[in-house]
């Protein structure tokens, strides 16, 4: 087997491999909270903390004047925004309503969708191996069971 | 006979989230605390008024058990989360994080095993064993970058 790119260049998806393991603890963490509250006031004040905290970091750092965004990317942020919050609502109602717990995995096909706008923007040229890693690694999350 | 809603709402939940990795990954140059705000800001009142069912009084009652899951829940799962994916997004783009992302639900199984003593079976390891070919893998996505 070939030395991998991941193994030359571990740093470089360093940030990437903490975000997965850190949203890995959400429905633990998550369902622990829920003993205490429902998971609307759960989100709401989780996010509630967070932003509180942002606030707090840009006035001590002096930054609050970073929060005025220039035109060319309120349709970006305003887009992020709604887009997060149809994909919390949409989530939470899944692990709800989803009775059969791995088929949860369906999420995890997005890599896919990312692949399909990186090769329909020309970002990438399409090569089939490219949807077999992805698919494989789809296909883990499958047997490896969801929550 | 399977009820395909919920497969519908979450394979679009899924898109949705590749939508938004890819307004992230347009989005780099705005400083992480900036994101946060304002995506975060907006999901809290998004929710509001489709669920209503937010009951921020539950504080005056929050154990300090609830107030150590709700502040893990907040830096861990969530700026944690989101801090890195940002950085990701800026470093190797959104399809690569994504691809990363298929760890996080390995994470939170393992967790369900330490924390709620459950047991992996042979099955789960194998597929465990896929996601770790995937990501060990990656690299090879974007070998055929054109820019």
């Amino acid at each position: 087997m070939k030395i991998v790119e991941y193994l030359k260049n571990p740093k470089v998806y360093i940030f990437g491999i903490l975000s997965a393991i850190f949203f890995g603890t959400l429905p633990i963490v998550g369902k622990l909270s829920m003993l205490e509250m429902n998971s609307q006031t759960m989100v709401t004040l989780r996010f509630l903390m967070i932003i509180a905290g942002a606030l707090i970091f840009l006035l001590m750092s002096g930054k609050l004047k970073d929060l005025i965004i220039s035109n060319r990317d309120v349709p970006l942020m305003l887009a992020g925004g709604v887009l997060l919050a149809f994909e919390t609502l949409f989530f939470w109602w899944g692990i709800a309503n989803v009775n059969i717990i791995p088929l949860l995995a369906i999420y995890w096909s997005y890599p896919i969708f990312n692949l399909s706008f990186d090769i329909i923007s020309k970002e990438i040229k399409f090569h089939w191996y490219q949807v077999a890693i992805i698919l494989i690694g789809i296909i883990g999350v499958y047997l490896g069971g969801v929550y | 006979m399977i009820d395909i809603l919920p497969f519908i709402v979450i394979l679009t939940a899924g898109f949705i989230w590749s939508l938004y990795y890819r307004t992230q990954e347009k989005l780099g140059h705005i400083p992480l605390a900036v994101k946060l705000i304002y995506h975060l800001g907006l999901v809290i009142p998004f929710l509001y008024v489709i669920q209503g069912n937010i009951e921020l009084g539950v504080l005056s009652t929050l154990t300090s058990t609830g107030w150590g899951y709700l502040i893990i829940l907040a830096l861990v799962s969530t700026l944690g989360a989101y801090g890195f994916a940002y950085l990701s997004n800026k470093k190797v783009g959104s399809t690569t994080t994504a691809t990363l992302d298929l760890i996080d639900p390995m994470v939170s199984v393992l967790l369900a095993i330490i924390i709620f003593g459950e047991s992996a079976t042979p099955i789960q390891l194998i597929g465990w064993g896929m996601i770790f070919f995937s990501i060990f893998n990656i690299g090879k996505i974007r070998k055929n970058e054109k820019v």
